[in-house]
């Protein structure tokens, strides 16, 4: 079996879990698996791509180095896990969110509707949906990863009220997943573990980087490279 | 008696009064002096509400660099292209199209508290709009405690407008309206086309005359300076026609009749007190001098080219703001970002 990694740069935690379980010797030797990464993901709310109908021209720059097109042309019998749908951060972390709340969270601050919550997030991901579409266009099999949830050390919770944050990831994940279920694209969550009880990353998975409030460890790298194990083999 | 020509007031007229001289005979887009300013507008805080066609005033003056106010920008995370989908951008508040003065009129008296309107949602498919700005949303909110909410935030944000112009633009757009029989509260939209039911018993049609506009427009204006004594006014006259009439009259025949009298409660306006000018864009876009060129093929929505030409008149009078030339901009990459980068080089090194 052979499956292609891709995204943003999420991929990256995934690589290091990669190098964890290999260090470990307890790699799956059915599973034959590359992790290529697409780039920062601060790309993937514009158009990154031309559609070619069956598959995609990359058009970003800074993604071109890494991967020309998806799915890749010499890679025509891969299984494609990608890491983009859930990048929940590009919304949230705005400062914005100090004076605009979701509408149930309102107290002095300006409502968000939930049908302007639902077009935030849906202009967020118009292109990585299409990406996706453009996979079952061409019947290439695409699974998605989920990337991390907010961690509470993230700098935005200083200024943004914690419960605003992840009102706002709750929606950004819900919706993607219902968007998904209805392209009937399997997705390989965060197992119920790594979460706390409010929503956000369990700490035991922060990043070793200081200044990195965003990516998970290798542990979690590792723990998310298991749980697509298990989808791939019950696939 | 001497049969000498004698001198009379028309003597004494410029070129531009005369039609030969202005209209027969020279190109349509050459026409000149369709305006000439009562006040400047330079330096002044600006706000805009009307008709449709007040929007493009509106982005225009911003464009140009003028001192445009917006008490209810989008937030940052809208995506500019889905703006006018939830109001955003529109006007110098989130109220949507104000077609008639007494709607104008109403906009203030309820921000201000005058005026509570006793119906204050509607329903709309499985949840509930506001009945005065109906559309601001394109799906209803859920519960009327969403609507309440949202309007508490838009009204304060009208007061607080009102308190800050120092000219404030509107575009009238119609004679015609929908109002409760209740308590005379005035609706955009006739009740049933974009929420709510329509019935007979609580609602009636009126077409506004000319008395009833320039009372409502004095009251409003009234009002406002009681807010902001130095308010001025501008005002002009929308160029699109009626989408639909409610009179029994062929739809142009019952517009024509809607200008006219829009056209000449602002004329007089502006004829009798100080403090509003009226600007002619309802003139340069329809009237047959332009030969109907500046209207898309629905002959109803004005064209780009349009707007630039119309727009270009008011520039001629009102000259934008000398823009100095900002820094270039550097952009800091949000710390996030940075971190992304540092993940992928950690993770992949030159792969």
């Amino acid at each position: 079996m052979r499956v292609i990694i891709t995204g943003d740069s999420h991929t990256g935690t995934l690589k290091n879990g990669k190098n964890l379980i290999l260090q470990k010797k307890i790699w799956p030797p059915e599973i034959e698996l590359k992790i290529k990464a697409l780039g920062n993901g601060k790309h993937l709310n514009t158009p990154f791509f031309i559609n070619c109908g069956d598959y995609a021209q990359i058009t970003e720059k800074l993604y071109q180095d890494r991967i020309k097109r998806l799915p890749i042309a010499s890679e025509p019998d891969a299984i494609y896990g990608l890491c983009a749908p859930f990048h929940s951060n590009r919304i949230w972390r705005s400062l914005d969110w100090t004076k605009f709340v979701p509408v149930a969270l309102a107290k002095t601050e300006i409502p968000v509707s939930d049908a302007m919550l639902k077009q935030i997030i849906l202009s967020d991901q118009q292109y990585v949906l299409e990406l996706i579409d453009i996979f079952i266009q061409a019947q290439k099999k695409i699974f998605i990863i989920e990337t991390p949830r907010p961690f509470t050390h993230n700098k935005a919770f200083e200024d943004i009220r914690p419960e605003v944050i992840l009102a706002v990831d709750k929606a950004y994940r819900d919706l993607i997943r219902t968007e998904l279920v209805e392209r009937s694209v399997d997705i390989v969550s965060i197992p119920a573990h790594c979460i706390a009880e409010d929503g956000s990353m369990s700490s035991d998975y922060k990043n070793k980087r200081k200044n990195d409030m965003n990516h998970g460890n290798e542990l979690f790298g590792e723990i998310m490279l298991q749980e697509i194990f298990a989808f791939l083999k019950k696939d | 008696m001497s049969l000498k020509a004698n001198n009379h007031p028309y003597k004494s007229q410029p070129s531009q009064a005369f039609w030969r001289n202005t209209i027969q005979n020279t190109y349509a887009l050459d026409i000149n002096n369709w305006y000439s300013k009562k006040f400047p507008l330079s330096d002044k805080r600006i706000a805009t509400a009307g008709s449709c066609f007040a929007q493009h005033i509106g982005r225009e003056l911003r464009e140009q660099g003028f001192n445009y106010l917006d008490f209810e920008p989008a937030p940052e995370f809208l995506n500019q292209k889905i703006w006018s989908d939830f109001g955003y951008g529109m006007y110098s508040a989130r109220y949507g199209n104000v077609y008639t003065s007494r709607q104008l009129l109403q906009l203030l008296q309820r921000a201000l508290g005058e005026f509570t309107p006793v119906e204050s949602v509607w329903k709309q498919a499985d949840g509930y709009v506001d009945p005065f700005r109906p559309t601001i949303e394109p799906e209803p909110y859920p519960t009327i405690e969403e609507v309440e909410l949202s309007r508490q935030h838009h009204l304060k944000s009208v007061v607080e407008m009102f308190e800050s112009t120092d000219i404030f633009v509107f575009t009238l757009g119609l004679t015609e309206a929908w109002l409760s029989i209740q308590d005379g509260a005035v609706y955009p939209l006739c009740p049933g086309t974009a929420g709510g039911e329509f019935d007979n018993s609580k609602y009636k049609f009126v077409n506004l005359s000319f008395p009833q506009i320039c009372a409502d427009m004095r009251d409003f204006m009234t009002r406002a300076r009681l807010i902001n004594p130095k308010m001025r006014f501008l005002f002009t006259v929308s160029p699109v026609p009626l989408m639909a009439t409610a009179t029994k009259q062929q739809v142009m025949v019952a517009n024509t009749y809607s200008k006219s009298v829009l056209r000449a409660v602002a004329g007089h306006l502006a004829d009798t007190l100080p403090y509003v000018d009226y600007f002619p864009s309802f003139e340069i876009i329809s009237t047959h001098v332009t030969r109907g060129q500046f209207y898309n093929p629905d002959l109803r929505t004005v064209s780009q080219h349009g707007v630039k030409h119309v727009m270009a008149q008011f520039f001629k009078e009102h000259q934008p703001p000398k823009q100095t030339k900002l820094p270039v901009k550097t952009t800091t990459p949000d710390d996030d970002d940075v971190v992304c980068d540092e993940e992928l080089l950690a993770a992949f090194g030159d792969e």
